[in-house]
């Protein structure tokens, strides 16, 4: 109820501003990449992909906004705290959002910077023509040929970051007479080593984008484009690992192979988009733009894997010298301590010690395929690389239309229907010198003293399946949606008052479909599973009330409902069709009210948000090597609340000089006591079902959730800048792990046990400063040619201990809480990036 | 200026060309050679044998290796991080630095350097033994026969101190039975590793040891008799039997004693049955549930009768006899009767009970009535027979079992003994 009032009282206080910012061109155009985590799967299964957008907001024009993308973004900073699913990203008015997450995947037209520079950033809840757009906001780049000037531009840029060159072309005809007009770009990415050891970079990119005028009123479009990328990954290990080699970002991810630096978690994506559309203008006032988009690929993360042998990871916790100490042997402790400490070899993966060991495991394997006395003897592998694929195939439809009816009203609406696969399954990718994998759970029991019992089969159809490079094993499942979504906005513009109302209906079902008959669910693992299906719908309204020229107060609220995503609804996707209990749609409610002042000398914003996301559903999953198999959580009835403030101060102190001030304090926290479901992958055995989790006040981990930032800069008349920033990086606390927030987790501790309080409290991370540097020049050359420069430094003063996140690893010991401690996610030291670019 | 841009065009086409062909990032590897294990001196089981009785435990610091087959390996998870292997000269266990690699079948070659010989329990094993790096497997489907022996044989062996003939190799057991203690369990319990016990007719019995993490720790003991084959573990001087796979456990024939059943009528009065050694009369049971002691024949005065007791076993006791099984549908109206006396009054040990569902083994899944009858009680004359009284069992059909259930513990006090004698079953109208 008091949510409600609060809502209330914003939405009277307040009138609606809208935040646009376009594109801005020449100067602060080094967009660079983002650091990305890859937590690998066995820790926590999609904690850190990289989902970030804010690289979108280092373009906008609102100096928080910017702020927020340059600066705070590194720190994983998300504005208003907010998952990506809540903002809508749109390429050409497709929303590229991934269906089955919700997520913006950032990589998928990575490098492509110049071409897809067009854009149009709302942030918050915003009017918007091309949909409706979710609570974080809505980012169109707009990529139709006609709307790219003619011109050539060429940029190479060095970097120490994930790659350290890149090279960028981008070439447009503008509209020729023959009413074609054609963009096309490339570019290439790459690093032998990126900023952290181990990791290599290799990545290129295409565009292009065509237009034809038929006449004044038809054109046709046609856009494609995909960032084929390839990348040595890093991980993030615990803390008693980062110690003893003295560097936090220490990867465990590679080894060396005959002397080589080889990466085993390599991310290999490339989902193309095409996209054909109409644009129809129908009159001086309406316009009707159809699009017909197809978007496909593949997705994948290669891993280790392993049978019938130890864990070859050198950060898993039996392989650090920790684990010594706990038998109490001290004389292999101070031995492992000291490999760790002087010898690289031996603290990172051994490729050479994998490949002796499969060349000599000989193996006899009986009734293969199913076919009695069809036995096999060879030289079976022991460790293997996996890749874990998630490609996907995505048809879709778009029609938007845009109406001026009169002087004061706007109208818009649209209609977005998709059709969407994913392919989720394990391929192998290197035997490592051995001559087969064996497809069967390799920790299933058996029934028989040498053959493999029903049960452990990962394909009943195929029992005992020998696989080898290329083929598809372990699971394998496609994850069908489908979503048809209409919406109507009216948009009223007057001299004091602007408003809009916007509503939005659609549905959407899915279900699984298994391609595998799994040994322990033969009925519930091949084939179509039963569909979900929900109705969902939103409502969103704003005013903008104009006091002057310079004063203006705006608020937005919005009410809003949606289905849970594929990924969070099934508890075990990879063996079977079981969803979590309780699946319901997620509700949200929202609202700001802003103020925002703007002058030549001065520029300014200040918002308060308030937002209550009510049934979110929560799913992990990670390798438990004592069960010998994934575990999965599923948290249902998750409430959070996210309110804050944000303010945005630009003054110009002289006409050179600039002074820019932004805070954000925000407060993210749970605001229910959500059920938690735990089940393993290979059994049917439910290891807590509903608990309930006692998550209220818990604040929302992995961020942080207050930033702030001065800067300076100097802008000279003569075409050059140089300037600074400050930051300050406050209120991170870990991400929880709800297990330990249970009266199970609890049992058998007297009142007064000392461990209560460590298994309950959530860390806060300490708070961080950094300082960045940025500076350019640019040249006009004969009024024809413009050559730019410029070179951003951040985090100057080096600071590699500042943890900006960090999770509570969801497997615990009751007995001994630090057995497996916490993770923590360092900024990265200095980095720089130089960016010259050549344009005519 | 022209020039200028000219140049600067150039210089960039040019080092983009070169940049381009400079890019290619490497992901390509070479297969690193495989290193070589070292043959050198080859020991068989025997010999390591000798060296732990020469020197205790001993390290391999130079090359040795050992060939053998491996007849239990983890596959239905009875073990773990281990296996056992044998040669022509003996077995032995092997214990790994990791779980996996070795399948019932596999001839290996264990390259001994960095291993040691060692006891765990009496155990002789290799321990220390790298999964990876110290074992070959040079062949696979060798699948040794198991070696026939009998419960006493392994008794008797580990009595006298002999029971390195044996240890860790696979046997087995012409026709066993688990016995009625155990019966209705599982072979493991719910966390802990299951200690059930199997025997042959004469009551001689050893130890079957299961792991919790067994794929068959949660399955039913069977209940009838039949070969069993294993691997003969020991720890210290107890030895545990450990079962490969319930696949070889066929016990499924009739349980010792068995297939008589179906009388119509009983008249015991103990007389066959020795001072001091437990009942056993054929195709009755005499089972001890709990602890080890059974139903025991007493004579007093030169008159035999049946007697369980707590008194000074130092333990929780429950132990059953139950009679030959009563064919109730050939009888027209069957009658019963026995006497009981008591000693020492403690507490109240002895029911009295009735079941036509018991199928001869399983006495825990099998319901059981108390009959209406006058048992020796606390206000009753220590030693004085008391007499049940007729009891009509024509209320039942089918097979009948009449059991004599005592329950006592040392360890509370409860220690009353009690007494049966002259069990007669008969049909009145013959």
């Amino acid at each position: 109820m008091r949510n409600i009032t609060l809502l209330l009282l914003f939405l009277l206080l307040g009138i609606s501003f809208r935040s646009v910012s376009q594109v801005d061109t020449l100067t602060e155009n080094a967009v660079y990449p983002l650091p990305s985590f890859n937590l690998s799967e066995t820790e926590l299964e999609g904690y850190g992909e990289n989902q970030d957008v804010s690289g979108l907001l280092m373009s906008s024009r609102d100096i928080f906004e910017s702020t927020a993308g340059y600066t705070f973004g590194p720190a994983r900073y998300r504005i208003r705290g907010y998952d990506t699913e809540n903002t809508s990203v749109l390429i050409n008015g497709i929303k590229v959002n991934d269906i089955g997450s919700g997520r913006a995947y950032w990589g998928s037209w990575g490098g492509l910077n110049d071409a897809l520079r067009n854009q149009s950033i709302y942030t918050g809840i915003n009017a918007s023509n091309l949909t409706f757009g979710g609570i974080g906001g809505v980012t169109n780049i707009t990529t139709r040929a006609s709307a790219y000037g003619k011109g050539l531009k060429v940029t190479y840029s060095s970097a120490n970051r994930s790659y350290r060159n890149r090279i960028m072309v981008l070439y447009s005809t503008g509209m020729m007479e023959s009413g074609w007009a054609l963009t096309v770009s490339g570019s290439r990415r790459w690093a032998e080593e990126g900023y952290v050891k181990g990791t290599f970079y290799d990545a290129w990119s295409y565009f292009i984008s065509a237009e034809k005028k038929i006449n004044s009123k038809h054109s046709i479009g046609l856009i494609g484009y995909g960032s084929p990328n390839k990348r040595g990954r890093t991980g993030i290990a615990v803390q008693e690992a980062n110690d003893l080699v003295n560097d936090n970002h220490y990867n465990p991810y590679w080894g060396f192979q005959n002397g080589e630096v080889r990466n085993a978690r390599i991310g290999n994506y490339h989902q193309p988009m095409i996209m054909l559309s109409h644009y129809w203008t129908m009159s001086s006032k309406t316009s009707l733009t159809s699009t017909l988009y197809y978007n496909f690929g593949k997705g994948g993360s290669t891993a280790l894997n392993w049978t019938e042998t130890g864990d070859p990871r050198p950060d898993y916790y039996r392989n650090l010298p920790s684990y010594s100490l706990e038998g109490g042997d001290m004389e292999q402790y101070e031995y492992r301590t000291r490999m760790w400490q002087e010898n690289e070899v031996f603290r990172q993966i051994n490729w050479d010690h994998m490949y002796f060991a499969n060349s000599k495991f000989l193996n006899t394997i009986y009734n293969v395929d199913g076919i009695d006395g069809n036995n096999i003897t060879a030289y079976r592998s022991k460790y293997i690389i996996e890749d874990r694929r998630n490609d996907k195939s995505q048809i879709g439809f778009n029609m938007n239309v845009k109406s001026e009816l009169n002087k004061h009203l706007n109208l818009a609406g649209g209609l977005e229907l998709v059709w969407y696969k994913g392919f989720h399954f394990n391929k192998i990718v290197d035997l490592l010198g051995g001559e087969f994998w064996l497809d069967v759970d390799k920790y299933a029991d058996q029934v028989g003293t040498y053959t493999y019992s029903d049960e452990s089969q990962n394909d009943l159809r195929t029992p005992n399946r020998l696989v080898k490079v290329g083929d598809r094993f372990g699971h394998d499942y496609t994850s069908n949606v489908n979503t048809y979504n209409g919406f109507a906005q009216a948009e009223f513009t007057y001299s004091k008052f602007d408003f809009y109302v916007a509503g939005n209906l659609s549905f959407s079902e899915f279900w699984r479909t298994g391609n595998m008959q799994n040994g322990k669910f033969p009925e519930n693992s091949l084939g179509d599973s039963e569909k979900k299906q929900f109705t969902n719908y939103g409502v969103k309204g704003g005013l903008v009330f104009k006091i002057d020229g310079r004063n203006f107060i705006s608020a937005n609220g919005e009410y809003s409902t949606r289905a849970p995503f594929f990924r969070n609804s099934y508890i075990s996707p990879r063996t079977r069709d079981y969803t979590v209990t309780n699946l319901v749609s997620e509700k949200i409610l929202s609202g700001d009210i802003n103020y925002r002042f703007r002058a030549s000398w001065m520029k300014a914003r200040l918002s308060l948000y308030y937002s209550k996301f009510t049934d979110q559903t929560w799913s992990r999953s990670f390798y438990h090597d004592d069960l010998n198999t994934f575990v999965n959580y599923a948290m249902t009835g998750v409430d959070k609340v996210h309110a804050g403030m944000e303010l945005g101060v630009k003054i110009n102190i002289t006409t050179s000089l600039v002074a820019t001030a932004v805070y954000g304090r925000g407060q993210f926290i749970y605001d229910s006591r959500p059920l938690v479901t735990i089940t393993e992958d290979n059994s049917a055995d439910v290891l807590a079902e509903d608990r309930v989790v006692y998550l209220e006040n818990y604040y929302v981990g992995g961020m942080p959730q207050t930033v702030g930032s001065v800067g300076l800069k100097y802008n000279s008349q003569k075409y050059w800048w140089l300037g600074v920033n400050f930051n300050y990086f406050g209120d991170i606390y870990l991400d929880i792990n709800p297990d330990r927030r249970t009266a199970e987790a609890l049992a058998g501790y007297a009142q007064d046990d000392y461990r209560i309080e460590k298994i309950l409290d959530q860390e806060k991370l300490p708070d961080g400063f950094t300082m960045d540097l940025f500076a350019g020049k640019s040249w006009r050359v004969n009024k024809k040619y413009y050559i730019g420069l410029s070179l951003n430094v951040s985090n100057l003063l080096n600071t590699r201990d500042l943890a900006i996140g960090g999770f509570e690893q969801l497997r615990y010991d009751h007995e001994n809480i630090d057995r497996f401690p916490p993770k923590y996610i360092y900024l990265f030291g200095t980095q720089y990036f130089l960016n010259i670019n050549f344009r005519m | 200026m022209k020039k200028l841009v000219s140049i600067f065009v150039m210089v960039m086409v040019t080092s983009f060309s070169l940049i381009i062909f400079n890019s290619c990032v490497k992901q390509d590897f070479d297969k690193p050679p495989i290193g070589i294990i070292p043959i050198g001196e080859v020991v068989n089981i025997a010999q390591l044998r000798q060296i732990f009785a020469d020197s205790s435990a001993y390290t391999f610091t130079s090359d040795y290796s050992l060939y053998a087959t491996v007849v239990m390996g983890e596959a239905t998870g009875n073990i773990y991080k281990s296996a056992y292997v044998q040669d022509t000269s003996g077995a032995i266990n092997i214990y790994m630095k990791n779980s996996g690699g070795l399948t019932f079948g596999d001839n290996i070659r264990v390259y001994l350097k960095n291993c040691d010989v060692s006891k765990y329990g009496e155990l002789l094993q290799i321990a220390n033994v790298d999964n990876d790096s110290n074992i070959i497997i040079t062949g696979t489907g060798n699948f040794l026969e198991p070696r026939m022996v009998t419960i006493s044989e392994l008794n008797d062996a580990m009595e006298s101190g002999n029971f390195d003939e044996y240890e860790s190799q696979l046997i087995q057991f012409d026709s066993v039975q688990f016995s009625l203690g155990d019966i209705g369990k599982t072979y493991a319990d719910a966390d802990d590793y299951g200690e059930r016990f199997i025997e042959d007719c004469d009551f001689n019995s050893v130890m079957v040891r299961t792991s919790d993490y067994a794929s068959f720790a949660e399955e039913l003991l069977p209940e009838g008799k039949g070969p069993l084959v294993a691997i003969a573990g020991r720890y210290n001087n107890t030895i545990q039997l450990l079962i490969r796979s319930t696949l070889e456990v066929k016990l499924d024939g009739p349980r010792c004693g068995a297939g008589g059943g179906g009388v119509t009528s009983i008249d015991e009065d103990f007389s066959e049955q020795q001072n001091y050694e437990d009942i056993n009369i054929d195709g009755w049971l005499n089972v001890a549930i709990e602890g080890s002691r059974r139903w025991q024949g007493k004579t007093f005065n030169d008159e035999v009768y049946a007697q369980a007791t707590s008194y000074n076993s130092e333990e929780a006791n429950e132990c059953w006899m139950i009679t030959v099984g009563i064919d109730l549908d050939a009888m027209t109206n069957p009658m019963a009767k026995f006497e009981t006396a008591m000693a020492y009054w403690e507490h109240d040990g002895l029911t009295v009970l009735f079941s036509t569902d018991f199928n001869g083994a399983n006495i825990s899944g099998a319901s059981w009535i108390e009959l209406d009858c006058t048992i020796a009680g606390q206000h009753d004359p220590d030693h004085e027979w008391i007499q049940s009284g007729d009891i009509d069992l024509s209320g039942f059909s089918g097979q009948g079992y009449l059991a004599f259930k005592y329950v006592g513990s040392d360890l509370n006090g409860n220690t009353t003994s009690y007494r049966v004698d002259d069990v007669k079953v008969w049909d009145t109208e013959k």
